[in-house]
């Protein structure tokens, strides 16, 4: 539910990008957060590009994905925490982004 | 990849099938994707594991989900949080539902009319929420079980909260979102609408014209506020994934919308007189509770509205949280055990508005198109008034 993708901007048009993510590349509008630099991490919801977010932040997130379709797939023996390894980090603030 | 997620990938899809009748009738039939076991990642976690991550996987409504992650692990462990840091979470979350409701009209109503979408107001209204909460919570601790850091004063926020109606007025209202929630009959909003050149005027005056205003009525009640005794007794029944998978209350399907929200405003009840719960009330309740936004941030803030009602323990080790999203009720349950999360649900307004019995496909029946073409037409802007947070697929025939 309301799930976002991390893709990675590799080439930036007028009001779109190339981004490349977990399903390869893609075509994506940036009219919501306005053209981003090459390299950029950005949330896609619906063929859109909703946020930008960091680096960490978005290997976080696709490390939950990989869990998320993990025991989607019945592998019960699936290491959750190596999945998304920072939150073993006890720093790590909740919601902070 | 199982077939649940090979079917819209790993965010869910919902399809939605229209077949016509032809005396009026529409047999409809949807089946959703929606990956609804996502929180069992959460298993084995920390109550901080889990908010640390649940914004960013739940991106959409991210704040709206964080807060109710929160409020249900604090509920859980018996921590609670200063009211003010309870009101600023809910501040943001109103934000969050400003936003999403400006975004929505840009896209998609300025698609129905064939514009182009400004980007100005798509990026104002990501930069007023990232600054709001800026605002709030300088250090983005808004998720901290027992509560994070306030700022000093609430200026900055109150400043964005200044540029939100200033954003109102010149893009979607052309006048103050105040004036404008005076409107109180049809007559006065039709005047309006033929007066403004914005997307939200257009789209009204255009499905007015189009003979549209009364689509997809349907009789389905609101949502009430549940009792947490009466979510925990259905959270913990044998059936509670199918509760979660098919949401119903004491046997009906309900509908959780900006328009169950607002149908108390004079100008939805009077619209309603004549359409219902159809196209036009759908999109002008949307207007409504975001012209209401300003005023609400204000009141939220300063104390007025106390808005956790419907959040609490009645079981030791448990907690649930509901609030309003952008697109309806959002509840969260937690049973934590030993200091770990032991189960965790979640039920998203998606599942209610888009039951095999609910509010959409209830007024999809009742379409009466004379070709393919109007019907899917039709069906895609009920679909989009209605609003789920996936993708769908349409099949007509």
């Amino acid at each position: 539910m309301c799930i976002g993708i991390p893709m990675q901007i590799i080439e930036q048009r007028e009001y779109s990008a190339l981004c490349r993510g977990r399903n390869g590349e893609e075509m994506i509008e940036t009219l919501m957060i306005g053209p981003q630099p090459v390299g950029s991490w950005i949330l896609k919801h619906l063929g859109m590009a909703r946020s930008v977010i960091s680096e960490q932040d978005a290997r976080r997130i696709d490390g939950a994905l990989d869990a998320v379709e993990a025991l989607a797939r019945g592998d019960a023996d699936v290491d959750i925490d190596s999945l998304f390894p920072d939150l073993t980090d006890p720093d790590r603030r909740p919601g902070g982004w | 990849m199982s077939q649940e997620s090979s079917q819209g990938g790993i965010e869910g899809r919902l399809f939605i099938r229209v077949r016509r009748s032809g005396k009026g009738r529409a047999a409809v039939d949807i089946h959703s994707t929606r990956p609804l076991s996502t929180p069992r990642i959460f298993t084995g976690k920390t109550p901080r594991q889990v908010l640390s991550t649940l914004p960013l996987l739940y991106s959409v409504c991210g704040t709206a989900q964080g807060c109710a992650a929160v409020e249900a692990l604090e509920q859980a462990s018996g921590e609670s949080a200063p009211p003010e840091i309870l009101r600023a979470r809910r501040a943001i979350v109103l934000a969050e539902i400003a936003r999403e409701h400006l975004w929505r009209i840009e896209l998609d109503w300025s698609a129905y009319l064939g514009t182009a979408p400004r980007k100005a107001t798509l990026t104002a209204a990501a930069d007023f929420m990232d600054q709001f909460r800026k605002g709030l919570f300088p250090n983005g601790d808004m998720f901290e079980p027992g509560g994070g850091r306030l700022n000093e004063t609430l200026d900055e926020a109150l400043e964005q909260v200044e540029n939100l109606e200033d954003l109102l007025r010149r893009d979607i209202f052309s006048q103050s979102p105040e004036k404008w929630l005076a409107l109180g009959t049809e007559e006065q909003l039709d005047y309006w609408a033929r007066g403004s050149t914005l997307s939200a005027a257009g789209m009204l005056t255009r499905v007015t014209e189009e003979g549209l205003s009364g689509l997809g009525r349907a009789e389905v009640s609101g949502l009430p506020l549940l009792s947490v005794d009466a979510l925990e007794k259905r959270f913990r029944a044998t059936d509670a994934e199918a509760f979660i998978e098919q949401p119903t209350w004491q046997g009906n399907a309900m509908e959780t919308t900006a328009y169950t929200r607002q149908n108390n405003h004079p100008l939805l009840l009077n619209l309603a007189k004549k359409y219902d719960n159809g196209l036009k009330p759908r999109l002008t309740a949307r207007l409504i509770e975001l012209g209401k936004i300003p005023g609400r941030l204000r009141s939220v803030m300063h104390e007025g509205e106390f808005l956790t009602v419907g959040c609490g323990s009645s079981v030791p080790g448990t907690g649930i949280s509901q609030l309003e999203a952008s697109r309806g009720r959002l509840i969260h349950r937690v049973e934590l055990d030993e200091g770990v999360v032991k189960r965790y649900r979640i039920l998203a307004p998606t599942e209610w508005n888009f039951h095999r019995h609910g509010v959409l496909v209830k007024g999809l029946s009742a379409i009466d198109a004379e070709s393919i073409e109007v019907l899917r037409r039709n069906t895609g802007l009920l679909v989009s008034a209605i609003d789920p947070c996936v993708g769908y697929s349409l099949e007509i025939s």
